[in-house]
C-alpha cells in the first residue's frame, strides 16, 4: 500500500458516520419535542398518558403536569394535542433515522 | 457615537419577550461578533428580537440591526480560552449576569450565552413553562462521550449544578428577588465559595444561579424547578460547521489509548437542535465562513 493509498483510506476512516452518537442525539432532540404545554400544564406526548387519557370516560380530570402540579385538563383536547404531537415527532423521528442508516 | 446610535433605553417595554445576551469582547475572543450571529439566529428560528449588553469597545463602531444596552463589563477572573495553548489568558467578563432583570427591555426574557447556537424553535417551549425563573438542571454531551457527568454537582459538598446557558425569567416580584440575591452571591462570591468548597478564583454563573436558587426556593432543592430537558453541550476539543441552515457538524477526536496516544475520530451532525458550543475559536471559524 502506497501512500496515496494510505491517505485515501484514512480520509475514507474519517468521513465514516458516527452512528451511535447520531442515534442518542436524535433520541435527546425528540424527547425534548414531545414537551407542550396545555390547560396551564407542561406534558410530555408519551404513549403513557395518551393511553391514561384513552383509558379514561370524564370530560374532565385531574391530571398532574411534568412539574408534579395537579391540573384540571379537558380530556379530550389534550389527548388530541398529545396524539398529534406523538405522531408528528415519531414521525420525524423515524424518517431521520432512516436518514442517518443511509449514511452508514 | 455612530456604534452606539441604535442602543435604546433599557427601560422600553414594546416587547413582552425577548432574548438577552451578555458580550463583553476581551483581547482574544469577539463575543459581541457571536452574540450578533447568534442574534441573527434568534431571529430566524424564533421570530423574537434580541438585546445585546456590551460596551463601546466591544462593539467598536460596528453598525448592527439588534437592541444594543450599553452597560460596564465585570471580570470574573482571568482564564485559558483554548485547551491547545497556555497562550490564550485573559479576562473572562462574564460577572454581570446578575444586572439582566434590570436591564432587560422584556416583560419575559430568556438569557443565553454568546456561544448558545439556536438552531430549533425549541426555545419558545421555555415561555410556556409556567415559573417566573428557570434554567437548565442537566447538560448531555452530543459526542456521546458524556464528559459533562461531572457538572451534574459543584463543590466539596455536591451541591446541585444549574446551567446559567439559558436562563429564563419574568418581570415579577419573585424574579426581582432572585436577581437580588444573585447580586448578594455575586457581592459575596467568596464567602459562598467558602460555604460551599469550591474555588472562588474565577466566578462562575453557574455557581451563583444554583446558589442564588436555592435561596429563594428557601433551600428546599427539591423545589427548584427547572427546563424539562438537557442542553446539547459540546466540549472545547470539538469542531463544528454549519453545513446548511439547521444543520452542524461536529468533528472531535476520542482518546482510546493514552499509553499509546491513539484518537479515534468521530465525526456526526445535528439537525434542527439547539447547540451550546463551549469552543469559541470553532464557532469564530463557522461564523466568518
Amino acid at each position: 500500500m502506497d501512500n496515496a493509498q494510505v491517505n485515501e483510506l484514512v480520509d475514507t476512516i474519517k468521513k465514516r458516520f458516527n452512528h451511535n452518537s447520531a442515534k442518542k442525539i436524535l433520541k435527546e432532540k425528540y424527547e425534548s419535542k414531545m414537551l407542550f404545554a396545555e390547560s396551564g400544564g407542561m406534558w410530555k406526548a408519551s404513549p403513557e398518558l395518551i393511553v391514561l387519557l384513552s383509558s379514561m370516560d370524564d370530560d374532565n380530570i385531574v391530571l398532574i403536569d411534568t412539574y408534579e402540579n395537579p391540573c384540571y385538563v379537558n380530556r379530550q383536547e389534550l389527548l388530541t394535542k398529545a396524539k398529534q404531537c406523538f405522531q408528528e415527532q415519531t414521525n420525524a423521528w423515524f424518517a431521520e433515522y432512516q436518514e442517518l442508516n443511509n449514511e452508514r | 457615537m455612530p456604534g452606539l446610535q441604535n442602543i435604546k433605553n433599557s427601560t422600553m417595554k414594546d416587547n413582552s419577550q425577548g432574548i438577552l445576551i451578555f458580550a463583553f469582547n476581551n483581547d482574544k475572543i469577539d463575543y459581541f461578533k457571536h452574540a450578533c450571529w447568534v442574534a441573527d439566529r434568534v431571529e430566524q428560528y424564533l421570530g423574537l428580537p434580541t438585546t445585546i449588553v456590551t460596551n463601546e469597545k466591544s462593539i467598536n463602531d460596528r453598525q448592527v440591526k439588534h437592541n444594543l444596552v450599553k452597560s460596564v463589563p465585570e471580570s470574573g477572573g482571568r482564564r485559558n480560552f483554548d485547551h491547545k495553548t497556555d497562550t490564550k489568558v485573559d479576562d473572562w467578563f462574564n460577572a454581570a449576569r446578575y444586572t439582566a432583570y434590570n436591564l432587560s427591555p422584556y416583560n419575559e426574557t430568556i438569557v443565553i450565552d454568546s456561544d448558545y447556537i439556536v438552531n430549533s424553535d425549541q426555545l419558545l417551549k421555555v415561555f410556556d413553562l409556567g415559573h417566573d425563573i428557570v434554567c437548565h438542571r442537566n447538560a448531555y454531551d452530543v459526542t456521546g462521550l458524556d464528559r459533562f457527568r461531572h457538572y451534574n454537582y459543584f463543590g466539596t459538598y455536591n451541591f446541585p449544578h444549574y446551567w446559567a446557558t439559558v436562563l429564563y425569567f419574568k418581570k415579577s416580584k419573585f424574579a426581582e428577588n432572585f436577581f437580588d440575591v444573585l447580586t448578594m452571591v455575586r457581592k459575596n462570591y467568596q464567602h459562598y465559595a467558602n460555604i460551599h468548597k469550591f474555588n472562588h478564583f474565577m466566578f462562575r454563573n453557574d455557581y451563583a444561579v444554583s446558589i442564588a436558587l436555592s435561596i429563594v426556593y428557601g433551600h428546599d432543592l427539591d423545589a427548584i424547578p427547572s427546563i424539562p430537558w438537557s442542553i446539547p453541550t459540546c466540549y472545547d476539543d470539538v469542531n463544528i460547521s454549519n453545513l446548511t441552515d439547521n444543520k452542524i457538524e461536529l468533528s472531535y477526536d476520542e482518546r482510546v489509548d493514552n499509553e499509546r496516544n491513539i484518537l479515534k475520530y468521530h465525526r456526526t451532525y445535528l439537525t434542527d437542535t439547539d447547540l451550546h458550543c463551549i469552543n469559541k475559536f470553532t464557532l469564530e471559524e463557522t461564523i466568518n465562513g
